[in-house]
């Protein structure tokens, strides 16, 4: 018998959406890559921009992890402005909140397209050393269904994916 | 006669792409952080094209577009909707709303001047470079 609500393939999902945005956003060409094996505190941390996603039959929430560098490089291509040896923290939080939103859409557009309609919310920006900025997102959004670890223009990014699929 | 372009979006990131992307040609840029200061702006001077995102806070894009079209002086202004998401529900509420087209972020630039050049002219500035491609 047929499940309803079918998995919608949340890993492979995963794999597709971020360098489908950054190919489309910067024309970077994004690959998989191993986790960080670096262990020590990072003295400028990274940012984190977490989307949630909400649908009638699906919770869930998209967290990217992203170094200031690559954020300063990719806002300045953006904007073709000369990257600033350190732009204001709300400048790179918007771009990393712009980033989550548009990764997040491209996921939704997937889920929707398995099944699973689902909405975005409001991006939440925080840094590991720092509380978070923005509406907390729904606590209901399920397991880490992928971790992925991307390198792009000589930098890391790490997406995390978390969804639960719940009766209509 | 120079075309006024209001962007409506709460990324800063966004309104400062559009920014550039409109430099080069002959137009007012005016920008607003969510829909209930992009109201404000379209009607102390209404322009003649709104670029605006879907999902903001304090107020969202369709309600703002809702609002437009119940006021007789904007009704008719066009709208292009900016969204990261396609999902069909919501083009269909935009589409109902009366809102001329939409594109998906992160969009391709030339697209986006497509879009807006079968609205409003562009003219390129006489003293603007020619305009980069996209990446």
């Amino acid at each position: 018998m047929t499940p309803p609500h079918p998995q919608p393939g949340f890993p492979a999902i995963a794999h597709l959406a971020l360098p489908a945005v950054l190919d489309s956003l910067l024309g970077l060409t994004t690959t998989a890559t191993l986790p960080p094996t670096d262990s020590l505190v990072d003295p400028d941390p990274p940012f984190i921009g977490t989307v949630p996603l909400t649908g009638p039959n699906l919770s869930g929430l998209v967290r990217l992890t992203i170094d200031r560098a690559f954020a300063e490089s990719a806002l300045a291509r953006l904007t073709d402005t000369t990257p600033r040896p350190r732009a204001d923290d709300p400048e790179v939080a918007d771009f990393v909140g712009e980033l989550g939103n548009m990764v997040a859409g491209r996921i939704a557009s997937l889920l929707a397209s398995r099944g699973h309609a689902c909405s975005l919310g409001t991006p939440r920006i925080s840094r590991l050393t720092s509380p978070p900025t923005g509406p907390d997102p729904d606590p209901d959004t399920g397991p880490l269904q992928s971790r992925t670890h991307w390198a792009c223009d000589g930098h890391l990014i790490t997406m995390d994916l978390h969804g639960r699929l719940r009766a209509p | 006669m120079t075309p006024t372009i209001l962007s409506v979006d709460d990324s800063k990131t966004i309104r400062m792409v559009l920014a550039r992307l409109f430099l080069p040609f002959v137009c007012e840029f005016r920008e607003a952080a969510n829909g209930e200061e992009g109201l404000a702006v379209a009607l102390a001077t209404p322009p003649d094209l709104i670029l605006l995102d879907t999902n903001m806070p304090v107020m969202d894009g369709i309600t703002m577009l809702r609002r437009l079209r119940e006021d007789p002086r904007l009704r008719r202004t066009p709208v292009i909707m900016l969204t990261a998401e396609a999902g069909c529900e919501n083009l269909a509420t935009v589409a109902r709303l009366g809102a001329r087209d939409y594109i998906t972020k992160p969009f391709r630039e030339e697209l986006l001047l497509a879009k807006v050049g079968r609205i409003v002219p562009l003219v390129p500035r006489e003293d603007s470079p020619p305009h980069p491609p996209s990446p």
